[in-house]
């Protein structure tokens, strides 16, 4: 009924896989000589240059893969929704082929971003692109598709009866669905499955006890893979302890960074896309921890009041600290998100201090003290024009710089009203608050 | 941009560089190979004091919280891989894979004369069809030798030969099942199918996982599909243990040697109790089958193939079928005793509306293991959920196997990880219901309690009797008596329904000859 948290690799279905990604490579490869496409502007090489690509050259590009996506629909070559825009954005100086080669591999190299290989949908009518009609006619489709059966005849030839059944199935235009897939049939999957439908079950009840045992059952057991239930279990941890639900977030992204090399874990195109980290990818469980310890923070500080801000304050620098270690490798340098919330680390510390600022003080540790709201002021700037840079996040700017001036003025102020700026952390609070969940939404 | 360093053998795809520079804050080697994970930082404040570079190697810690290099990804995978491989083929990979089968009929059998008070003569038995077994075995490859005998490629054929072996033996868990079942025969021991589908359902019985009880050096020499003969992994269904009794029946040329006639007495009654009848259909059922059917019919059959599709042969189906026709006769027949309410109720009585009555966790295992799909898990009661919870992390986690490929790192992370969610035992013995505790004559009388119960609620209700309702009705419970016995015994529900129709046509054949 649900879906299982372990990650399927039998052998079969890696053939299967594999045929499936020679047989579009193939196809798509022909379909552009007959069109005379000679259109290579996938990305040029790996990641590193990925970045560097600016905002109006993606938009582009993006559209471009768009347009070549309907016209690929309207002859016919689509099988299903995740692969009719899998056929697009080919390199034509691949046409020359290596049966050795890795053919998935050779086909995501196109893709850079997992979110990429989904499809996206254009709800505004004033973006809408009108549908390509150029058509290819029947006995063309079929010549198309006897000439990529043709270039694979040994690797089908060597495939299992199943995988065999299972080429003539997709390359006819339907979709195999995988008893294996579906239908647990040994000891282990039938519990795994039933230990899973439990989980859901009492989640959605919100018992959350229940659901906790279930939960913490199946990931005893060897096969569960974490990252795919990572989400149900931060839940129940927030419902029933919430300060474990930090160390549990912390937790997954220390242990499951994404410093594996891209091309070991080739399974992490596998559906769904967004349980793992790639090296371009930050996993979804390090942003929210970021988000849910920043939160933390915030919240912290502002509860123990201004007595105690020292101890309050290590929180925040721990993170600080911990987030500018992460930023210098990919794949968190390259994301928009994480500078972000980098900035706004730096934004709470910098109100923290300037809240904390002595009028009273004089020379120079009067200095140091605004110093350290000023640098504090800097690095937010900084941190947000990277995110900027990056250009696929959108942020009340505007906002943050009035808030940043207004830690500027505090600093030249004397003590004449501290019962004000109380009010106004307070205020801050409540809307970053929002904020930050609302930004986070918009990048998902 | 800067001038080569010396340093480490790059070694991407063969790249003999060692020069490296740093491109983008990224060492690049002199062929343009990046090394992974190394970046250089250099910060903002410190480009003030020209001439001083500073240089942050970009470590992370591991789980243990040491250090980890930035080795690239090949150079660690090596690293991981323990050179060599232990494992041994051939035949004396087949030799070791006999023994290992011994061992676990071993540990079943004593598990049998241990947890369920078997006779201590039943280790014997095993043994002694187990030598019959390995006669046949070696029969099997003296009639091989002379057809290898004039190839000239020796080598080729060797390796034929240990994998038709392996293909003769035809050894699996299964088989493993059915000797227990053929030596509890051969005893007239009251133990049926049933009790063994139990078994393994609740991973009491050493079935799933077997290989677990191995010693760990058999383990790492035994090639893997050797080993996943002796996995267990699915459980059986279709009829597959009733088969596989036949086939081994004719390898130990069983009836020769053995007792092989299976006592259906025991069998009835269980089947009674299974149905929560009352006891006259216990009587009736033994006395057709007394007065009708032939004594012969209850031994087992030997049958050299799997394919066995004579369903009505099979001893234990054949009472099945005489059970069901008995009690689908009586029903009919007497009208005074067995009302249509008294029917109707029967068929209500597996899934009653008020859940006062829980499935045992017996029952509960053996609808998992025998359905393909999840079964009906959303109407489970909150007991039922904690039962199989609390045997979850009681049994089934206990017989899961370490993975032996996991690394230290990996291990203490996943104790970390456990540390964080705990398996508190507070919220789930809480809840749990002593049904298991209770046994199994309390159980017995509260099922046939709760029936009793049903049948006087129901009782009053007044319902114009019709003879076309009553057919249907006691249609409908024998359908539901047959889906329950298809669970019980692992069979498929088609094979008890050819098993009936063969033993109707049967039984009117033989009482027209009779008279």
């Amino acid at each position: 009924m649900f879906e299982q948290p372990v990650a399927l690799t039998t052998r079969r279905l890696r053939n299967a896989k594999k045929l499936r990604y020679q047989y579009v490579n193939n196809l798509s490869a022909k379909f552009n000589r007959l069109e005379r496409i000679t259109n290579t502007n996938g990305l040029p090489t790996p990641e590193n240059s990925a970045a560097e690509s600016s905002e109006n050259e993606e938009a582009l590009q993006r559209k471009k893969k768009r347009i070549r996506r309907r016209l690929k629909s309207a002859a016919g070559e689509s099988y299903s929704d995740s692969e009719s825009d899998e056929v697009d954005n080919n390199h034509d100086n691949e046409v020359v082929e290596d049966e050795e080669e890795d053919q998935e591999r050779k086909f995501l190299n196109n893709y850079e971003l997992p979110q990429e290989s989904f499809e996206k949908w254009q709800d505004d009518p004033s973006k809408r692109v009108p549908i390509q009609r150029s058509k290819i006619s029947f006995t063309k489709y079929q010549r198309l598709r006897r000439h990529a059966k043709r270039k694979m005849n040994t690797s089908i030839d060597l495939a299992s009866k199943r995988n065999k059944i299972y080429m003539d199935t997709i390359s006819e235009g339907f979709e195999m669905v995988d008893p294996v897939d579906g239908k647990p049939d040994t000891f282990q999957m039938k519990h795994i499955s039933i230990l899973t439908t439990l989980l859901h079950l009492h989640v959605s009840r919100r018992e959350w006890d229940a659901a906790y045992t279930c939960f913490a059952l199946l990931i005893r057991v060897p096969k569960v893979d974490i990252r795919n239930i990572w989400g149900i279990g931060d839940l129940i941890l927030r419902e029933r302890e919430p300060i474990k639900s930090l160390e549990f977030l912390s937790w997954m992204s220390s242990v499951y960074s994404s410093r594996s090399a891209f091309a070991e874990d080739v399974n992490h195109r596998t559906p769904p896309v967004f349980t793992k980290g790639s090296k371009t990818h930050v996993p979804k469980f390090a942003t929210t921890w970021m988000w849910e310890s920043l939160i933390q923070c915030t919240k912290n500080s502002l509860e123990t009041g201004e007595l105690e801000q020292i101890e309050s304050n290590d929180g925040l620098q721990d993170l600080i600290e911990r987030i500018s270690e992460m930023v210098l490798a990919p794949p968190y340098m390259d994301a928009s998100e994480v500078w972000f919330i980098y900035g706004l680390c730096h934004l709470i510390k910098a109100d923290i201090l300037s809240n904390q600022f002595d009028g009273r003080l004089a020379g120079s540790a009067r200095d140091i003290a605004s110093n350290q709201v000023i640098q504090h002021i800097q690095r937010t700037k900084s941190c947000l024009q990277t995110c900027l840079s990056k250009g696929d996040f959108k942020y009340p700017k505007r906002y943050i710089e009035r808030q940043l001036e207004e830690f500027e003025k505090r600093l030249d102020r004397q003590e004449d009203t501290p019962d004000d700026s109380d009010h106004e952390v307070e205020s801050l609070h409540d809307k970053l608050d929002t904020q930050s969940i609302e930004s986070d939404d918009d990048s998902s | 941009m800067s001038t080569y360093i010396r340093g480490p053998v790059c070694g991407v795809s063969n790249c003999p560089s060692r020069l490296w520079r740093i491109i983008d804050g990224r060492r690049t080697c002199q062929y343009g190979h990046v090394m992974e994970g190394d970046v250089e930082f250099n910060n903002e404040e410190d480009e003030v004091n020209a001439g001083v570079v500073t240089r942050r190697l970009n470590l992370t810690t591991s789980a243990t919280g040491n250090f980890q290099s930035s080795l690239s990804g090949s150079q660690s995978q090596n690293l991981q891989r323990p050179a060599g491989g232990k494992k041994i083929y051939g035949s004396e990979a087949n030799i070791l894979f006999l023994k290992a089968f011994q061992l676990i009929l071993k540990q079943q059998s004593s598990w049998l004369i241990r947890e369920m008070n078997f006779p201590t003569e039943f280790d014997q038995i095993v043994k002694l069809i187990w030598m019959q077994y390995l006669k046949w075995i070696n029969e099997e490859e003296v009639r091989q030798e002379p057809s290898e005998s004039n190839s000239s490629d020796e080598e080729e054929s060797s390796a034929y030969n240990s994998r038709m072996a392996l293909g003769r033996f035809q050894l699996n868990m299964l088989s493993a099942v059915t000797i227990m079942y053929m030596a509890a025969v051969h005893l007239g021991l009251p133990v049926y199918t049933s009790d063994f589908v139990k078994w393994i359902a609740s991973a009491r019985f050493p079935y799933y996982k077997a290989i677990r009880k191995l010693p760990e050096t058999w383990r790492e020499k035994l090639p893997s599909s050797h080993l996943r003969l002796l996995e267990g992994e699915k459980p059986p269904n279709n009829g597959q243990i009733q088969a596989k009794i036949c086939q081994t029946c004719f390898r130990t040329k069983f009836l020769k040697v053995f007792n092989g006639k299976v006592i259906c007495e025991g069998l009835v009654l269980k089947l009674t109790m299974l149905a929560v009848l009352p006891p006259e259909f216990y009587f009736f059922t033994v006395g057709l089958i007394t007065n009708l059917d032939i004594k012969s019919y209850y031994n087992l059959i030997e049958y050299p193939f799997l394919k066995f599709r004579k369903y009505n042969l099979w001893p234990e189906l054949r009472t099945i079928g005489f059970f069901l026709l008995a009690t689908r006769w009586l029903l009919m027949s007497d009208k005074e005793t067995y009302p249509l309410q008294w029917i109707q109720s029967l068929s209500r009585r597996p899934h009653g509306t008020d859940t006062s009555r829980d499935a045992t966790i017996d029952e509960l295992l053996t609808g998992i293991s025998s359905k393909r799909e999840d079964g009906n898990v959303f109407e489970w009661s909150k007991g039922e959920t904690s039962q199989y919870l609390k045997w979850i992390e009681d049994s089934f986690l206990s017989i899961q196997p370490d993975d032996p490929k996991m690394k230290i790192d990996h291990r203490i992370a996943k104790r970390k990880l456990l540390k964080i969610f705990p398996i508190d035992s507070d919220t789930t013995t809480s809840v749990t219901i002593n049904a298991d505790q209770s046994n199994f004559v309390e159980q017995l009388q509260e099922k046939y309690l709760y029936f009793l119960s049903e049948v006087e609620s129901h009782w009053n209700e007044q319902i114009v009797e019709d003879e076309q309702q009553r057919l249907t009705s006691i249609m409908e419970f024998e359908k539901i008596l047959i889906k329950e016995i298809a669970i019980a015994f692992a069979l498929s529900m088609e094979q008890i329904v050819t098993a009936v129709q063969e033993i109707s046509k049967w039984c009117s054949a033989r009482s027209a000859t009779n008279q």
